[in-house]
């Protein structure tokens, strides 16, 4: 049997709840939050909706997942984004670095809980984020550890703010949700919620610390008088601004120098071209792997499978050694002409 | 009223919710998010055993409409969804549906018609279908959805109407959006209130012989056009009739005009769809603060509700119609004409009309938003000047100190034109026929080489489409161009206002790139001819496609192909529509899963071999013809370079390459090369050249001792392992034949000096 007992956290019960989950594609949030919706609107009997935005049907891009719902049936008629949200879940925490928009309208009523091995009062917010609770749960390494899905954890997190819904309503939506998955993919999720449920730590957000600066990432700001006619992009390869260490899921490759004779096997089937190469007369077969450019990493691990020595190894993303993170493709690039 | 349970669904999920009661015979389509859903839904229904209705995975909506009309015309019960271009796509074929007088119902899911290409909705794509002489009935929410499905039948085959039925919703906001709904517990309930189909006359009756769309001019033509008038005219009345028996078996009414708090109201806003339930609750707010607002919503949309908008405004001062979708130079939406005009068709009327577009391309629209324009129209009424009668929503001028901000060095011609990779021709004596050598370095200096596409694209991880794209970049010199058809490679690379590309690329809807790209190469010729550009330019044209791509636009390729321009079509094959959610393809191997193809009591899979397209495009006779796979990555450097000589030199190339899906194989992210390597190994995927028409094996997996059964390469993804089940064994058999036969076939060509 799944263990639904609460942490013993004491809020108040609300009358309406408006909740945003903030995840990148395939971490499972427009689940989480269709579970959340149901146990709500069938097992309460509240009103409510739940839907989410996404881009194209593709791992590795931001989805947000949204459920509102009315502990006293006020009718819940809008499909618009909820801007100003009760409860924002963070499935990762890089997001908070990559896509500083997830703090839109996080307010003093906001209870933000973000997946991160991090103490909350260790994080800090864009200038103007003041939320009311700040939990973390460390979601990515349980999963690791337990192969339950990382939503599964999340949920364990997220009932302990959502007061409103009983333990028994949730506890039949995710035991039906997962009646499909085998045996032993059911006590992986069963152990992942349980972890989830007693794992959280959550403290009140002081609103007079430091805040950090939006993310110093400017990206362009086209509108009608600025964006070049027809919807022309006029500037080459400037995907290279973006950044999808968040794709990873807590692992990486880690490169042994010492084993690596630059062979270029791992250029041939990286997707996301993040090895860096230089022309070197002194190396092998005239070119030299200066290393990865982490930013473009999503974690795939095909390099380390066509790897013919020893010199890829699956490591921890906190593994990757901090004198690798500076390794450019860009500089790299720019360094050609 | 009868028995019925509650749920929490979406839209499309109670589009395949109706579907399972009304059990359509016919279901013709072609995937485009965001009506996608609808089809995928069904297809497992069918699988489980829910219906028995017939799912015909069409080469694109053209091809849909087409089975859908044809399935119609023998008096089937038929059912289509589309969305966006596809709704265009088709458009054709539906004033044909209509003009011949054949009911079918359509779900239109709405969403902004390219370009630039737009996935989310509004109502562009639902204005154009306004002249196709189809019913058109608005779903605002999911539980809508589910009812004028049902009203839909009924109300197209109705004797005085017998018309098409389109019904909408609006993608994403309803189609993907759960609310409680309400559903019919027994299916026999809905089936004694639509009845048996009557058809006056089938296609399928050979005692009664009918021609079905003849040759007709004037001055017969208006008569029949009067005759769809006429039947418009019914169709309203009947509409009212029948939500009124609808009423009586559901407990909910659907009136053809909407008034929400009209009562008193001095303004309103028109709106349509999901943005209409939005607004009520800024009207509720409103109302508590004394503002005597209120909405006016039409679920009927042809025939227009002109009699009930001029009762529902008749006390009104202004009006403000809000459209997703603009006519533009008109100044005006659509809505904001056809309103304006039963208005104005009393010349006294003085209501003051406001036209606003809104929410284009998915823009969200929240209440604040509605109040807004709510405001607008009391302000318009105190007389206050400057508020203009028609103006965009929502729009964002932008920070005019941001220009395009260069980040990456352009590729030089030094970095182009490298001489990595050398290519030598030689004639063969008493022949027009070359024997080409090439020669390439090691991949460790070829990993050196300036890729022609940047990293930070939105691929899936482990996706094999990039690491197949720059192997195949790797074998080409100098300067390209690019054409991008529609698919997962376009999508990831060009989310505005970034993109992986740094070389210019153009992106048409994938019917159509050979096409669009043969127009540029033909246009590339003759500027140079007139000496517009120098000539030393040199331009290497190719296009990459999805297996898609191929399917869509298999028939424009063909007469492209047949043209020989001087460019390169390449498609990498990931056996599937992957950007749209994993359905199957036309190259999706016999039996597999797919969201289109499920497994189940009553479905084992794709019902159809795979298509052998490297050989359809050899029967063109083009000079080149190769295929590949991202786990021989030099193999591939080396066919792109033979691959740009013969662009150069004798014209028209087609290359196709494997690469993995990691998403929707079911398969490990790390495991690409491993699967790709046995599908070439199995035969499945044979690796080879067509050179001026001779066949050449570029690899024989028994010279190797490396020959597989289809099974062993089928047990690695987790789509395809059932097909080794032992109540599966007659369609791995059936498989298995078909790859021996080709695979003999392809041995025999190599091995004969003509073939």
């Amino acid at each position: 049997m799944w263990f639904f007992g609460r942490n013993k956290l004491q809020f108040s019960k609300r009358e309406n709840v408006a909740i945003r989950l903030e995840a990148i594609g395939g971490q499972g949030a427009n689940s989480a939050g269709k579970i959340i919706a149901e146990a709500a609107i069938l097992g309460e009997h509240f009103t409510g909706n739940h839907f989410s935005s996404f881009g194209s049907e593709k791992r590795g891009t931001p989805v947000k997942s949204y459920v509102r719902f009315s502990t006293v049936r006020k009718p819940i008629r809008t499909a618009s984004a909820i801007r100003t949200p009760d409860l924002l879940v963070i499935f990762h925490e890089f997001m908070m670095e990559s896509h500083p928009e997830i703090f839109e309208g996080v307010g003093p009523h906001t209870d933000v809980l973000i997946n991160s091995k991090k103490n909350p009062h260790e994080f800090q917010f864009p200038k103007g984020v003041h939320p009311r609770y700040v939990a973390s749960v460390p979601a990515t390494e349980i999963a690791v550890k337990t192969g339950s899905g990382l939503n599964t954890i999340m949920l364990g997190a997220i009932i302990s703010f959502i007061p409103e819904i009983t333990s028994e309503h949730l506890g039949q939506v995710i035991q039906s949700f997962f009646s499909k998955l085998s045996p032993e993919g059911k006590a992986a999720n069963q152990i992942g919620f349980e972890k989830g449920l007693h794992s959280f730590k959550v403290k009140t957000a002081k609103p007079d610390q430091d805040r950090l600066e939006p993310s110093s990432v400017t990206f362009p700001h086209f509108g009608y008088v600025n964006a070049p006619i027809g919807g022309v992009i006029t500037t080459p390869g400037n995907s290279v601004l973006k950044n999808h260490e968040a794709s990873r899921k807590g692992t990486a490759p880690l490169l042994n120098r010492n084993e690596c004779f630059h062979c270029g096997q791992c250029d041939l089937v990286c997707p996301d071209f993040c090895f860096v190469w230089r022309k070197n007369p002194d190396v092998g077969f005239g070119a030299e792997l200066l290393g990865i450019d982490y930013q473009y990493c999503k974690g795939c691990q095909k390099c380390i499978e066509v790897c013919p020595v020893s010199a890829l190894s699956l490591g921890k993303e906190e593994e990757i050694p901090q004198s690798e993170k500076n390794i450019s493709w860009v500089k790299n690039e720019k360094s050609k002409n | 009223m009868k028995n019925q349970k509650t749920s929490l669904k979406t839209g499309n999920e109670m589009v395949a919710e109706a579907a399972k009661m009304i059990d359509f015979h016919f279901m013709g389509y072609y995937p485009i998010t965001p009506s996608t859903e609808i089809a995928e839904l069904i297809d497992a229904m069918k699988a489980r055993g829910e219906v028995s209705t017939v799912m015909l995975p069409a080469d694109g909506e053209h091809g849909a409409a087409g089975a859908c009309f044809g399935a119609s015309t023998g008096g089937a019960r038929v059912l289509n969804a589309t969305s966006a271009n596809g709704l265009l796509y088709s458009m054709e074929q539906l004033p044909v549906q209509a003009g011949t007088r054949m009911p079918m119902v359509l779900n239109l899911v709405t969403r902004s018609v390219s370009g630039p290409l737009d996935i989310r909705c509004d109502h562009s794509d639902l204005m154009f279908a306004l002249q196709t002489g189809w019913i058109i009935l608005l779903a605002s929410t999911p539980q809508a959805v589910y009812d004028l499905n049902i009203i839909a039948v009924k109300l197209g085959e109705h004797p005085k109407v017998r018309l098409p039925v389109m019904v909408v919703s609006d993608g994403f906001f309803t189609s993907h959006q759960r609310q409680e709904v309400q559903i019919f517990e027994n299916k026999s309930d809905v089936q004694s209130f639509l009845g048996v189909r009557q058809n006056p006359f089938t296609t399928l009756d050979p005692r009664n012989p009918v021609t079905l769309g003849p040759y007709m001019n004037d001055p017969d033509l208006i008569n029949n056009k009067y005759q769809l008038h006429e039947a418009h005219e019914e169709a309203a009345k009947v509409f009212e009739v029948l939500t009124k028996e609808y009423f009586e078996l559901s407990g909910r009414f659907y009136p053809a005009l909407e008034t929400y708090e009209m009562e008193g109201a001095e303004s309103a806003l028109f709106v349509l769809n999901s943005a209409a339930e939005t607004t009520k609750d800024a009207v509720d707010a409103m109302r508590k603060e004394g503002k005597k607002v209120g909405v006016l919503k039409p679920l009927l949309l042809r025939p227009f509700p002109t009699e009930a908008l001029k009762v529902a405004t008749q006390h009104l001062k202004s009006i403000v119609i809000a459209e997703r979708s603009d006519s533009p130079g008109s100044i005006g939406g659509p809505m904001s004409h056809e309103v304006k005009s039963v208005l104005y068709s009393d010349h006294h009327c003085d209501i003051k009309a406001l036209s606003r577009i809104f929410g284009l391309g998915g823009k969200d629209f929240n209440e604040d938003d509605a109040r807004s324009l709510l405001e607008e129209g009391l302000r318009v009424i105190g007389d206050e000047v400057g508020i203009p009668s028609f103006g965009f929503f929502g729009t964002d001028r932008g920070n005019p100190k941001t220009t395009p901000q260069e980040v990456l060095p352009r590729l030089s011609p030094a970095q182009v034109n490298e001489s990595f990779v050398q290519v030598n021709a030689s004639l063969i004596p008493g022949t027009q026929r070359h024997v080409l050598e090439v020669s390439i370095p090691e991949a460790a200096l070829l990993a050196t080489k300036s890729k022609r596409i940047a990293p930070g694209h939105g691929a899936c991880p482990g996706c094999g489409i990039f690491s197949g794209l720059d192997q195949f970049f790797k074998g080409i010199e100098g300067d390209v161009v690019v054409l991008y058809h529609t698919g997962c490679a376009m999508v990831v690379t060009t989310d505005y206002p970034f993109s992986a590309h740094r070389v210019t690329y153009l992106h048409n809807l994938f019917q159509n790139g050979a096409p669009t790209l043969s127009g540029l190469v033909e246009a590339f010729h003759e500027k140079k001819r007139r000496g517009e550009i120098g000539v030393g330019v040199d331009i290497t044209f190719v296009m990459i496609t999805g297996d898609g791509g191929m399917d869509i636009g298999m028939g424009p390729t063909i007469g492209t192909a047949l043209r020989n321009h001087a460019m390169i079509i390449l498609e990498y094959d990931n056996q599937g529509y992957m950007n749209t959610g994993g359905q199957l393809s036309y190259t999706t191997p016999y039996g597999k899963q797919t969201s289109t193809s499920h497994l189940g009591k009553n479905s084992f899979g794709k019902r159809f071999h795979h298509k052998d397209t490297a050989q359809i495009m050899a029967a063109t006779g083009i000079s080149y013809v190769f295929t590949a796979v991202e786990s021989r990555g030099m193999d591939l450097v080396k066919k792109a370079a033979k691959a740009q000589w013969y662009a150069r030199n004798k014209g028209l190339v087609y290359g196709k390459i494997l690469v993995s899906c990691p998403l929707n194989w079911g398969s490990e992210e790390r495991m690409g090369r491993d699967i790709l390597e046995q599908a070439v190994n199995s035969c499945f995927f044979p690796i080879y050249e067509i050179e001026e028409g001779k066949t050449k094996l570029s690899y024989v997996p028994e010279v190797e001792n490396k020959k597989i059964s289809i099974s062993e390469w089928l047990k690695m993804m987790g789509k395809s392992k059932h097909l080794l089940l032992p109540e599966n064994v007659e369609f791995l058999v059936a498989l298995q034949t078909e790859i021996d036969r080709r695979w003999e076939q392809l041995k025999a060509k190599d091995a004969h000096p003509l073939l």
